[in-house]
């Protein structure tokens, strides 16, 4: 106990802990519209598209953080745009830009001298570096996303559950499209430095999973999401802590043992 | 002279090279109950559609004598993906949004809305069930309670029956002549059976054009538009 205490009393671990948890309920609010749109992909296509964009804000001496937020929405709109053009093969503009972006990542890495370090750190977290400017940064962020998704709520779900009835209320799907493109592009700039450009959609992904399999109705879905993913952030930490394991793999590895669980859980409640 | 809800002057509509509509008038009366007829591909969702500005048009005006938040509509088909999570009650809720406010929250009036669809209909005490749990029939009906809950003048309801067995369909359908009757609602309701049309019923037959326009018991096939 007077272990615990000791640790969290260290300014660097409250402060992994305090970015840690919004970022991961900012992660869980969108996941859950996104899954449900089937379209939870974009945030793996848009952390890579953020590794590609933070290496290159290296390489010129910006910002990563602040050079990549830009790139990383700009892309998410360019995303969303084919997507909305093209239908259900908009996949395929996920997976151009992600391999595309990946691969000007690597190659801009490989050619820049002396930021391997950092680079490594972008891609698989480094929430105990994280510097007061970053958090307040982060924090910053976390809210702007919270507060619009909480002020659209209603509508999300609307838009999530039905787009034609949404349209023929006189709802702008676009708008909404957009937005949620926007916030996801946000989350995952913020969520980058925390659990790596390569880990950060499975916070997008594992809490909305499972709380759909939980929850009966949209408002439960979005508060089992937020609640699973702060708890798996909080166990991932402390999991890391105990077994000296990264932090980021340790969330991820929390997150993919609760899906596990809800998945036997609902099983065993009801079999099909 | 009381605007009519719906006026159609010389609609052409379709989909790439196909024509869906052609060349075709309609006038939909206040308080009429009109079932649009006809066979798959006949135009009859197309022509919902169109009313409600979903779908591009070729030629010709759709004017509508009703505000747009008057309206309640229901698409074709079953609904959402069953395991999709949402209770009766957010569906029936959902039916609030976009009546004209600056932000997106429900108040209690909106609450007060969806609970009296919920009872119109025949189904609160589903209230907290998830849709996708719900019979075809009753899933039905939480639509339509979505469409009540904006307190609408016009419904509009694309293939309310399909997929019903029979005793949900004439369920279903002596809901929404009571509401026709009682409440003055306007409703066009596309279908493909008309054997649930009391013979007094407005009948339009499509196939593209407009077949027959009169009351259900002049058709002598009343069955397939």
């Amino acid at each position: 106990m007077d272990k615990a205490i000791e640790i969290l009393s260290l300014p660097f671990v409250q402060r992994a802990l305090v970015v840690g948890v919004l970022v991961s309920i900012c992660a869980a609010l969108l996941g859950v519209v996104l899954v449900l749109k089937r379209y939870s992909l974009i945030g793996h296509g848009l952390a890579d598209v953020g590794f590609a964009s933070l290496t290159t804000g290296l390489a010129l001496g910006f910002s990563p953080i602040l050079f990549s937020a830009p790139v990383v929405i700009a892309a998410s709109f360019a995303i969303m745009l084919v997507s909305q053009r093209y239908g259900a093969s908009g996949d395929v503009a996920i997976g151009v830009s992600s391999t595309g972006a990946l691969a000007l990542g690597v190659i801009v890495a490989a050619r820049t001298k002396g930021f391997n370090v950092d680079v490594y750190n972008y891609m698989f977290g480094s929430v105990l570096a994280m510097s007061r400017a970053d958090m307040y940064l982060t924090l910053a962020l976390a809210l702007v996303v919270i507060l619009l998704f909480l002020l659209f709520y209603n509508r999300l779900f609307l838009i999530a559950y039905d787009e034609t009835f949404a349209r023929a209320s006189g709802i702008n799907l676009a708008f909404y499209q957009f937005l949620v493109s926007f916030l996801t592009a946000l989350t995952v700039v913020v969520g980058m430095r925390m659990m790596g450009t390569l880990l950060i959609s499975s916070l997008i992904i594992f809490p909305g999973v499972a709380a759909r399999r939980l929850a009966a109705g949209f408002r439960g879905m979005v508060a089992l999401a937020a609640v699973v993913s702060a708890t798996c952030f909080i166990i991932g930490m402390i999991v890391s802590f105990v077994l000296d394991w990264p932090v980021g793999a340790s969330v991820v590895a929390a997150n993919v043992a609760c899906f596990l669980a809800v998945t036997v859980y609902g099983k065993v409640k009801r079999p099909r | 002279m009381t605007e009519p809800a719906l006026r159609i002057e010389n609609l052409t509509l379709g989909y790439r090279d196909h024509v869906a509509v052609d060349d075709l008038s309609l006038v939909v009366e206040r308080g009429e109950f009109v079932h649009i007829a006809g066979r798959n591909g006949s135009g009859k969702s197309s022509l919902a559609k169109a009313a409600l500005g979903l779908i591009p048009i070729w030629s010709g005006t759709v004017a509508l004598g009703v505000a747009k938040d008057r309206i309640g509509y229901l698409a074709q088909g079953e609904g959402q993906d069953p395991s999709f999570p949402a209770t009766v009650f957010e569906v029936a809720l959902a039916g609030r949004q976009n009546l004209g406010k600056i932000f997106p929250f429900y108040s209690k009036a909106d609450r007060d809305a969806a609970w009296r669809a919920l009872d119109e209909v025949g189904i609160a005490d589903l209230s907290g069930r998830r849709v996708g749990e719900l019979s075809g029939g009753q899933r039905r009906r939480a639509l339509i309670a979505r469409a009540l809950a904006r307190d609408p003048e016009f419904l509009i309801l694309d293939e309310p029956l399909s997929g019903l067995d029979r005793e949900s369909e004439s369920g279903l359908m002596r809901l929404l002549d009571r509401f026709n009757r009682e409440r003055g609602l306007t409703v066009m309701m596309t279908t493909h059976d008309l054997g649930l049309a009391g013979p007094e019923a407005r009948v339009v037959a499509l196939d593209g054009r407009i077949l027959y326009d009169g009351p259900a018991a002049g058709r002598e096939d009343r069955r397939h538009g």
